[in-house]
This record gives C-alpha cells, sequence and structure tokens, in this order.
C-alpha cells in the first residue's frame, strides 16, 4: 500500500501537500508537450551538431 | 578549423546527448511562458542553439536542466522587451478579469489555466511553470531565474493566488458562493 504521507519532519512543497486542481492543470500542460512528437526543425540543429562533431573527429588528436 | 582534443569531443558529445533528451522539457517550458506553439518552439530552438555554442562554459557534472532553463528564460526576456507582440501579459485584461462576477463552477479545465496562465506577468509565470509543471526545487529555480529562494517563494504564493483568481473569481468568493 502505497504512503502518501510526508516524512516526519519535512515540510512538503507547496504543490504536494493535497491534490490541486491548478497544479494537476499545470502538470497537464507540460505532459501534453512533453508527450508531442518533436518538430522536424529541432533535427535540423542536432544533424548540425552532429556534422560538427563528426568533423572535429576526423581530424581530432589521437589519445596519447 | 582547430584541432579538437579527444577529451573535449566526449564531452560535446555528452553535452549534445543532454540537449536531445531535455528537448521535450525546453519546448515545454518555452511554451508555458510564450504561449503559442511556433514562437515557442523558434524560442527553444533559438536557446537550443545558443546554449550549445556557449558549451565551453558549461561546468560537466552541474545542473545542465537549470544551464538550460536559464539560457532559455533569459532569451524570452531579451525578445519580449525587442517584440510587443510576445507580451501576453495585459494588466488591463488582468484587471478586468479580476473584477468579473465569479463563476461556480468546480472543476477548472486545463484550456481556463493556460489562458490564465498568460495573463500573469512573466515573473509569477515561470515560477508556476518552474515549480508546477516543471516540479523544479525552489532551489533550482532560484537558480535558473537569478533570484533568492524567498523571491520564489514569494511570486509563486503570489502567482497562485492570481492564478486562482484569475479562474475562479477573487479569493474566498468563488467558495463561499458554492457553500451558499
Amino acid at each position: 500500500m502505497a504512503n502518501n504521507k510526508a516524512p516526519k519532519g519535512k515540510k512538503m512543497n507547496t504543490f504536494e501537500t493535497a491534490f490541486d486542481p491548478v497544479a494537476a492543470a499545470l502538470k497537464q500542460m507540460h505532459q501534453a508537450v512533453t508527450t508531442e512528437e518533436v518538430p522536424a526543425d529541432f533535427f535540423k540543429l542536432l544533424d548540425e551538431i552532429d556534422a560538427k562533431i563528426a568533423k572535429a573527429k576526423s581530424i581530432a588528436k589521437p589519445t596519447q | 578549423m582547430s584541432i579538437v582534443s579527444p577529451e573535449r569531443l566526449a564531452e560535446d558529445e555528452i553535452f549534445r546527448d543532454q540537449l536531445v533528451a531535455l528537448i521535450p522539457s525546453l519546448r515545454a517550458f518555452s511554451r508555458g511562458l510564450c504561449g503559442g506553439r511556433h514562437i515557442a518552439d523558434d524560442l527553444a530552438q533559438d536557446a537550443m542553439a545558443r546554449g550549445w555554442a556557449a558549451r565551453a562554459s558549461f561546468t560537466p557534472g552541474t545542473n545542465f536542466r537549470a544551464w538550460m532553463f536559464m539560457i532559455l528564460r533569459n532569451q524570452f526576456y531579451t525578445t519580449i522587451r525587442k517584440d510587443s507582440r510576445m507580451v501576453s501579459w495585459d494588466p488591463e485584461v488582468a484587471e478586468r478579469v479580476l473584477v468579473e462576477a465569479p463563476n461556480q463552477q468546480a472543476a477548472i479545465h486545463v484550456a481556463d489555466v493556460a489562458r490564465a496562465l498568460q495573463k500573469l506577468s512573466p515573473e509569477q509565470r515561470e515560477v508556476l511553470l518552474l515549480i508546477g509543471a516543471n516540479g523544479v526545487s525552489y532551489e533550482e529555480a532560484a537558480e535558473i531565474i537569478g533570484c533568492a529562494m524567498g523571491t520564489v517563494k514569494s511570486r509563486l504564493a503570489r502567482g497562485r493566488k492570481a492564478l486562482a483568481e484569475l479562474i475562479d473569481g477573487p479569493a474566498g468568493d468563488a467558495l463561499f458562493e458554492q457553500a451558499a
């Protein structure tokens, strides 16, 4: 059985004390975005980063 | 092109992987700050590009999320100072909503919270998003915002109160009317 009580002597974050519909809505808003598919634009930047890393690797100093 | 050491290359690869893992949270924080999807994604990408460009100033092993969130929110404030279209906070609208009769709905719709959030000041909004939505600690929020933990706590309390009033009307009235 889950123990939802706060640890003794530790003050809980305001958002953890009880069910709070505003806090729940904020979390739901956050979750809705984090579960969205990441737009392709973001991968263009990552492709550029990968290309720079690959280029640097090709001319990197070998480890002594 | 200058020759990069293998150690530096390894750090770059770790940095890149951390950046990829953080994309969903960066998008969510940005969306909460900006409101609109496209403008928020532009801001998140801009922050990622700036983060990558400034990676040499990041100390490996320290809080990467806080470091990137700091870049994103700094860029947000720079942008709203330059572009008035980004300023969603309208004190007049907020005031008008505050004096309207409170509704008597017990349930809160996420869309109502999202709309109300955009009427708050950016300072209150970012604290609610960081702590309420992202689940960061008071300490981490203070680090991201660059203020004292007491300031974070007071902004959070005021932001919560303002948000509740925008949704339900002035504090206490809604509950009083429901109980009557």
